[in-house]
């Protein structure tokens, strides 16, 4: 594109010497238009330009000055290596690409404040890690405005074959990964099939439904009296717990979805984004709960859940239900419980309805592509070619075996045309728990710049009440209402988030109010009048905007 | 060999003094070394103590203000004060105390937890959540020293800035930090405890990594003598007593077997005390290290040192000795015992260059004879090119080839005065001469010169024989016979030969140069050139009839006949016109003509009485000379005859004496005397004149006489007595002793013979 771009710059300027710079990029794409004989020439003629450049390259690359990668070392990793550069993925990479990377890591749990002091200082690394979708502000193309990452466009297509192919056979994640100004700016991180979306759910005691001759629960009504006997059969202090004080559990929350309502912005059936807080359905689900919690079927200690109570009590016999992960959770705790309780049994719910055998209009799952753990290229990046080409490796054949399933012969082996992992990952010689000996092979087992592949996970589950749990969890039609991933402008993005973060704030305040019962439900319409004043309908329709410009990319 | 020997003994001994610096030096480094890498290293481990110390400090400090803020919060407070059943109001607010802890925001890793445990209500709220005492136990305290009831217990009692060492079952290690409330330090009652928990494993990790020995460690004591954290390992012996540890750094040999560098501060915050204890032996052995360094160093530089001057000493030496050989073996002086070979090898060598020095002069010197020798030859002698080119070429004489002429210079030698102070001014003049005219020559022509005798010979090589060079030639000499009469104040003589072909030429102009020597004085000049005389001859007649007959008519006394003949002698001459040196050679002729008459008449002064320069010169007309000669000649008759008659009376006076001595020679009297009275005349002027006239001495013609006589008697058998007194002898014995003196032989003899 650029070639040519510059061969009509050329020719325009031997033509009229005269002619002033910025008409003549006004002018270029005319002439392009009408001496190319349209642009789709154009296009096919770069197009085999670039596959004939992709034929003639082949990895390892020749060697040459190493590279920066800044990214967040994950717990699994961690457990075992001080940077990602000593695990066995990360040597195996770069023996496949030929690309030295140097990685530097942000202390645990202050990524968002060290990826702050790195924009403040600008000595960036060459590839930054990180969720540029959600968590840059004022979005991605402002980042790219601001120059501190570069536009992908142009690398796509001269370096990146494989990503080129596998965006033009995934339309709909190419739409995901652009900003509206059709503007590439990751690797992104990609989950490769719906089931893979479906990881979080509702969970309960298996052992104590049998042993109370009761079935999983599907309605809220149900569940009430699955609770009840859980409280009053099985001494269970705390019935219902979770890890309230993580987002993504307030997010993905079951029992909200189960009256057609969220915390945040959802896709109502016009298209248009809603605001699920201010709704009725909000409303009926406090009710619910401040119900629930009234009643002691919900966990007194709710608000300061972190995962180490909710394991005690889910292993310990204070609760018999919960939600979260089937592997880092369901499966933890059972393998954890089982010590002491032989019987210990987990078994996936439904997400729940309120009439019963109706399949739920909403419900958790998570987008293929959620914009965490994707790498941008920075403008400190001298050797764009060999960053790109180094990133691009993951999209092709050889790297997404790589990605999902390490090294051949050593962490898993083909049988029958599967992928199957080697004991030294399923049952590691040195102890290993099996989420960590995978992540030090591979990045599959938690993200990256990568498409996840979904054998991944088939192996990971070894339980039968885990393998099942895509398939009961993602039983329902929520698919319809999850919020695409919009970027408002850079310019409205301020103005947005100090809206959202007023009321998000307010919200989960009143929420707790209204759920511990300290605050009465009759408020609920001076919730939302107060909510509507702190200018809500500007939010959304900022987020319509964006919902607009993204459904035209 | 013994003097080999000698040598190496002197070499050892210089390399060990050499040795004896780095061996002083060493011993100095060392002990420097020790005392550094001590000073050193106890400030080192000081900096490291003081960094502990400062950064548990600053912890501790910031765990003070934190549980102090939590103690202070007003919600503590509050919830404290419920009794019995939490309302979800309580509930809520034990979340906003959450909320507020988390805000504390201690990121530091050794600070995992800040809690507050209410003891009323049995519960903790924390910032991992609120939860049960029991949980909370289970979840971040479980430990095999305190059970729950105890843990329980301890969180009951009151505390004022107190900590608790605690291993959880998982290996963690934590301390906790407790304060009770204020009410009940007072003595109030006990409400709540807020604590902080640190992790000890993080921060003894922390002060591991600052460790940089095995056998050091380091370790936090508080008041009540309790470790709180020690890393490395700490012999279990080792009892500390917080009051009797002097915080400083020293040398404590009392608490261990060995002694211990001992370094201890004090906390600021707290009644704590670190110390760190490295033994002795560490920091010693480091500084032995170097001293083995060093020792190591010193062997191998002797061992080293040692092989390779014995290895240089053989490579300087050999070669040196191979000289010395070379030199001994030539005979000569040996080297005496003890002397120094470099020196005498630096002697031997300066007397050969010498000798070759004087060598190659001499052979330059003898190479300059035999080149002279060569062209004196050359001069001397005909040869021809084919013989001797190859010793021209050999001695580097240019000329020979072509064209040559010879010019014989002489300085003032003419004059026949060799006086012997003159002859080094002479050579001198030479000398002169020959520069000056080879430098002349030599712009034109090939030039040798060669002293031969007094004289200078110059053979000038030239392109061809021609009239302009012989000019050329004549002019170069002129100019320097006038250079040497102006700058050097002497006059030369040039003889100047033809020009002639080839190498026999050159002997062919030398003969000519030679001969035309003599018109010098003749033609009163200082330059005769060969072929001038040689055309003045080829007009030159002065035969020697002519001559002859000039002689014999002086010699006669004939004085008109000679004054014709030399008339007769200019005027053949001055037929063609005389030349100037034409009459120059016939007044020389014809003064060697008059000379010889009146040497031939008895005129033998003539030459010294008459001055010809003064009366004779080529200059006079050829009348004026003839009249002159003619009075030259009148004067030479005249002489002569004066002479002759003088001659006459002589003779008649000597005839008289003889036939005097006749007649009276048997007389035994007849003497000298004698003779003269008979003559009237003194014996001694008649004996003069007698040998004047006669070439014989008076008494030798007596004698002849009386023993001729006495012969003749002898054999006529006269006895030798009687032939003595026949003949005038007085005895017979003086007759036989002058017979036999005379005659050779006795007169009894000479009659035996008879």
């Amino acid at each position: 594109m650029k070639r040519s771009k510059k061969l009509v710059s050329l020719m325009l300027a031997a033509a009229t010497a005269s002619m002033a710079l910025a008409g003549c990029g006004s002018k270029t794409a005319d002439t392009t238009a009408t001496t190319a004989g349209g642009g789709a020439a154009t296009e096919a003629q770069t197009e085999a330009g670039t596959k004939e450049a992709a034929a003639e390259f082949s990895y390892p690359m020749a060697s040459g000055d190493k590279l920066t990668y800044w990214c967040e070392l994950t717990s699994t990793v961690a457990a075992n290596y001080a940077n990602l550069g000593d695990t066995p993925f990360a040597k195996e990479w770069a023996k496949d690409t030929g690309v030295d990377v140097e990685y530097q890591h942000p202390p645990v749990g202050q990524t968002k404040q060290q990826f702050g002091l790195i924009m403040a200082d600008g000595n960036l690394p060459d590839m930054m890690e990180y969720s540029w979708t959600a968590d840059y502000p004022g979005g991605p193309e402002k980042a790219i405005k601001d120059g501190v990452i570069i536009s992908l466009n142009d690398v796509f297509q001269k370096y990146c074959p494989n990503i080129l192919k596998y965006l033009e056979e995934n339309p709909d994640i190419d739409k995901m990964i652009k900003t509206d100004e059709g503007h590439y700016y990751v690797f992104p991180f990609i989950r490769g099939d719906e089931k893979l979306c479906n990881t979080i759910g509702l969970m309960l005691r298996e052992d104590w439904l049998k042993e109370l001759n009761m079935d999983v629960p599907t309605t809220i009504d149900e569940w009430h009296d699955v609770l009840t006997a859980f409280k009053e059969k099985k001494g269970a202090t705390a019935p219902y717990t979770f890890e309230y004080t993580n987002p993504q559990y307030l997010d993905s929350n079951p029992f909200l979805f189960a009256f057609n309502s969220s915390r945040g912005f959802y896709l109502g059936d016009d298209g248009k984004a809603h605001f699920g807080a201010v709704e009725e359905g909000y409303k009926q689900y406090l009710t619910t709960m401040a119900q629930w919690y009234k009643e002691g079927l919900i966990d007194p200690d709710l608000a300061s859940m972190g995962s180490d109570q909710v394991a005690a009590k889910m292993t310990n016999g204070q609760s018999g239900a919960s939600m979260g992960q089937a592997g880092s959770r369901m499966g933890t705790w059972i393998s954890a419980a089982v010590k002491t309780t032989p019987e210990y049994m987990l078994k996936a719910a439904p997400s729940p309805s309120l009439e019963k055998g109706a399949r739920p209009e909403f419900g958790w799952i998570e987008l293929p592509f959620s914009g965490r753990a994707s790498v941008a290229i920075t403008t400190s990046c001298k050797d764009v070619e060999r960053a790109a080409r180094l990133l691009d490796f993951a999209y092709g054949e050889a790297g997404h075996m790589m990605f999902n399933f390490g090294v051949e012969g050593e962490s898993y082996t083909m049988e029958n045309g599967y992928p199957t992992y080697t004991d030294l990952i399923m049952k590691n010689p040195d102890g290993l728990p099996v989420s960590q000996s995978m992540a030090a092979w591979f990045r599959g087992c938690y993200n990256g710049p990568l498409v996840q592949d979904v054998r991944y996970l088939e192996q990971y589950y070894t339980m039968d009440s885990q393998k099942e749990t895509p398939e009961v969890w993602g039983a329902h039609n929520g698919k319809k209402h999850i919020m695409l991933p919009v970027t408002p402008t850079s310019d409205e993005s301020k103005e947005f988030s100090t809206i959202m973060n007023e009321i998000n704030t307010y919200r989960d305040e009143m929420t707790l109010k209204f759920i511990f019962g300290t605050e009465s439900l009759d408020n609920f319409d001076t919730y939302v009048t107060n909510i509507k004043n702190m200018n809500l309908e500007e939010a959304l329709d900022i987020e319509n905007a964006a919902l607009d410009r993204y459904n035209s990319r | 060999m013994e003097k080999k020997l000698g040598v190496y003994l002197n070499m050892f001994l210089s390399y060990l003094g050499i040795l004896a610096i780095p061996i002083l030096a060493g011993g100095v480094i060392y002990w420097l070394a020790l005392g550094v890498t001590k000073s050193q290293t106890d400030k080192m481990n000081d900096n490291l103590l003081t960094m502990v110390q400062r950064e548990l400090d600053y912890k501790v400090e910031e765990v003070i203000k934190v549980t102090n803020s939590v103690a202070m919060n007003s919600k503590v407070e509050e919830l404290a004060s419920v009794k019995g059943e939490l309302s979800p109001e309580n509930r809520l607010m034990m979340y906003y105390l959450y909320q507020d802890l988390s805000k504390n925001n201690l990121s530091e890793k050794f600070v995992d937890d800040i809690f507050v445990y209410f003891n009323r209500l049995r519960a903790v709220c924390s910032i991992k959540g609120n939860m049960s005492i029991e949980m909370y136990y289970d979840l971040y305290c479980d430990n095999s020293e305190y059970r729950i009831q105890e843990f329980e217990k301890y969180l009951d009692a009151p505390h004022f800035w107190d900590t608790l060492n605690l291993v959880r079952c998982n290996g963690e290690n934590k301390l906790i930090f407790t304060m009770s409330d204020i009410n009940s330090v007072m003595g109030g009652p006990r409400n709540f405890t807020a604590g902080v928990s640190m992790n000890l494993t993080a921060l003894k990790k922390t002060m591991e990594s600052m460790l940089w020995d095995k056998r050091m460690f380091l370790l936090i004591i508080n008041s009540k003598n309790q470790v709180i954290a020690q890393t490395g390992e700490v012999p279990e012996k080792l009892s500390l007593d917080y009051d009797s540890l002097p915080a400083g750094n020293y040398v404590d040999r009392k608490l261990l077997d060995e002694p211990y560098s001992t370094f201890v501060r004090e906390s600021e915050n707290l009644e704590w005390k670190y110390v760190m204890l490295i033994p002795q032996s560490i920091i010693e052995k480091n500084a032995r290290d170097i001293q083995k360094y060093a020792m190591v160093g010193l062997f191998a530089c002797i061992f080293m040192g040692s092989a390779f001057s014995y290895y240089m000493t053989k490579k300087n030496y050999n070669p040196i000795r191979s000289l010395l050989e070379i030199f001994m073996g030539q005979g000569g002086r040996k080297p005496s015992k003890g002397e120094n070979e470099y020196q005498w090898l630096r002697q031997q060598s300066e007397q050969f260059f010498k000798e070759h020095t004087d060598t190659r002069l001499l052979l330059a010197d003898s190479q300059k004879s035999l080149r002279l020798y060569t062209l004196l030859k050359v001069l001397e002698y005909p040869y021809d090119m084919e013989h001797m080119k190859e010793t021209l070429e050999n001695y580097n004489i240019k000329v020979g080839l072509g064209f040559n002429a010879v010019i014989i210079f002489d300085v003032g030698q003419r004059k026949a005065d060799a006086d012997r102070e003159l002859a080094g001014e002479y050579a001198l003049r030479r000398f002169i001469l020959k520069n000056i005219f080879e430098e002349l020559v030599l712009d034109y022509f090939h030039i040798e010169t060669v002293e031969i005798g007094e004289r200078l010979a110059a053979v000038v090589g030239l392109p061809a024989d021609g009239k302009e060079y012989q000019e050329k030639l004549i002019e170069l000499v002129e100019t320097l016979m006038q250079m040497t009469e102006d700058k050097f104040e002497f006059a030369v003589t040039a003889l100047v030969g033809d020009i002639h072909e080839g190498l026999e030429g050159i002997h062919l102009s030398y003969m000519e140069a030679c001969e035309i020597g003599e018109y010098v004085e003749l033609l009163n000049t200082d330059l005769i050139v060969y072929c001038d005389v040689k055309n003045v001859q080829k007009k030159y007649r002065y035969s020697i009839d002519t001559e002859q007959r000039i002689i014999n008519a002086i010699k006669t006394g004939h004085a008109d006949v000679a004054k014709e003949a030399i008339g007769g002698a200019f005027d053949e001459n001055i037929i063609d016109g005389i030349s100037i040196d034409v009459c120059r050679c016939l007044i020389y002729d014809m003064m060697g003509t008059l000379l010889k008459g009146a040497d031939e008449g008895g005129y033998h002064n003539f030459s010294s009485e008459f001055n010809f320069s003064k009366d004779l010169s080529a200059r006079l007309p050829v009348g004026e000379l003839k009249r002159r000669f003619g009075k030259l000649v009148d004067q030479i008759c005249d002489k002569i005859e004066s002479l002759q008659r003088e001659e006459e009376n002589d003779n008649k006076l000597s005839k008289k004496v003889q036939a005097y001595i006749q007649e009276n020679y048997q007389d035994p009297d007849l003497n000298i005397s004698m003779v003269g009275q008979s003559f009237g005349m003194t014996p001694a002027y008649l004996s003069t004149i007698y040998k004047k006239q006669t070439q014989e001495s008076l008494l030798d013609y007596i004698n002849k006489f009386r023993l001729a006589e006495a012969e003749r008697l002898l054999r006529e058998d006269h006895s030798v007595v009687e032939v003595a007194q026949m003949v005038g002898f007085r005895d017979s014995g003086s007759f036989i002793r002058v017979f036999k003196k005379k005659m050779g032989f006795t007169p009894g003899q000479l009659k035996k013979k008879n």
